[in-house]
């Protein structure tokens, strides 16, 4: 329970954690003008959703619930949701998507808000990678026992 | 012959364990610095360690003869006390965790560790030393 | 040295001393010739080597109590700790090499020849 390979784990979790996040902020930056997706409409700002799951070895001891309940939990990307807040419509008449009335709707999305959130989640990536790198030294360190 | 692991050596032995606890759940938190609704936890063993070891000897007994039990023997009884920490801020999502304190806490862990196995070291190889040598 | 047979070599051993007429001590000047008046010349070596041990044995306890605060956290001062430590330790080595010193000096004097 207590060993290091545990703590590898955990910020293996987040260090992905934050990677899908990095995802899909890259995802919105590059979609901030797009009009057309594959679900009709624009582009819809995408999220992630985090969750912390306690820590175990394989899945079926969670559903079995032989082993005690972990105190370590872990950071899961659950969902990814879209967006549901209202298009912006801006008017331009001649665009191809203009709908009937002439506004175009582009994506409700803010540049500044996405750079913000760009950096918070580097900053936790390289939080998490400092922990890794803290409890690698930890773990090779207790190898020289006796040496 | 069990005087030869002293209950210094133990007591070392023992807050390694510990700490390697705390840095496990040092870096759950750090891990989960963003998930909504996540209270940052805490791993508390210094008195439960002291305690075991009788630090201050004041509850020492001693023994005179082997079916006596005496205190301060060795500390694999230490239970830590996880709990979730009450001094942080919850932000608008629920989530306690303090970034910092946390990245400065696994550093302080990680000095203490080492040092602890440093120590450990310098005592097996004096009694190697001192039993090797002629 | 005259008179130097096993059962002076054994009161050297017990007392530190040499009763002799020519013999030397522990932290007093060599000369010849001066008489072998030794009992308030300085420590005899018996005490020396005992106050060593004791110094050992308190640098030894004060690395225990030092480390012992260290794991249960009543200390931050690694430094200390580790001086600590490292006096002892070295203390312990000294010692022992003396002790070899002194039981090679022994084996080297029942070797010889009277």
């Amino acid at each position: 329970m207590a060993d290091f390979f545990t703590g590898m784990r955990i910020s293996g979790s987040g260090m992905a954690a934050q990677r899908m996040r990095m995802n899909t902020i890259s995802s919105n930056i590059a979609n901030i003008n797009t009009t057309q997706s594959p679900e009709g409409g624009p582009y819809r700002r995408k999220d992630v959703v985090f969750e912390a799951m306690p820590d175990v070895k394989n899945f079926g001891d969670i559903v079995s619930a032989t082993s005690p309940k972990s105190d370590f939990q872990r950071v899961q990307v659950t969902d990814i949701i879209s967006d549901r807040k209202a298009p912006i419509l801006k008017y331009e008449p001649d665009h191809p998507d203009a709908n009937p009335e002439g506004y175009v709707a582009y994506p409700n999305i803010n540049l500044m808000e996405e750079m913000t959130n760009m950096i918070q989640a580097s900053r936790s990536y390289e939080a998490n990678v400092s922990a890794m790198q803290a409890t690698k030294d930890m773990a090779l360190s207790s190898l020289e026992i006796g040496r | 012959m069990s005087n030869l692991f002293d209950k210094t050596t133990n007591a070392l032995a023992t807050s390694l364990a510990m700490r390697q606890l705390r840095h496990n759940v040092t870096a759950a938190n750090v891990a989960n610095a963003e998930t909504p609704g996540y209270h940052a936890k805490k791993v508390d063993f210094e008195e439960a360690l002291s305690r075991a070891i009788d630090l201050d000897g004041l509850r020492g007994m001693s023994t005179s003869s082997n079916e006596h039990i005496s205190v301060g023997g060795p500390s694999a009884a230490v239970r830590p006390d996880i709990y979730e920490n009450p001094e942080g801020a919850i932000n608008n999502d629920g989530n306690t965790v303090d970034l910092e304190k946390e990245m400065s806490a696994l550093s302080e862990n990680a000095i203490l560790y080492k040092s602890a196995l440093q120590l450990i070291n310098k005592k097996m190889a004096a009694l190697k030393y001192a039993i090797g040598d002629r | 040295m005259a008179g130097f047979t096993v059962s002076s070599a054994n009161k050297f051993l017990e007392s530190g001393a040499m009763r002799d007429a020519k013999s030397l001590t522990v932290e007093q000047p060599l000369s010849p010739g001066s008489s072998g008046s030794v009992s308030d010349a300085g420590k005899s070596f018996a005490d020396t080597l005992k106050g060593a041990i004791e110094n050992v044995n308190q640098l030894q306890k004060a690395s225990d109590k030092a480390a012992q605060d260290l794991a249960t956290g009543r200390t931050d001062n690694v430094a200390d700790v580790m001086i600590a430590a490292e006096k002892a330790d070295i203390a312990l080595r000294v010692m022992v090499q003396m002790r070899n010193k002194i039981v090679d000096a022994y084996q080297e004097i029942m070797k010889m020849q009277v």
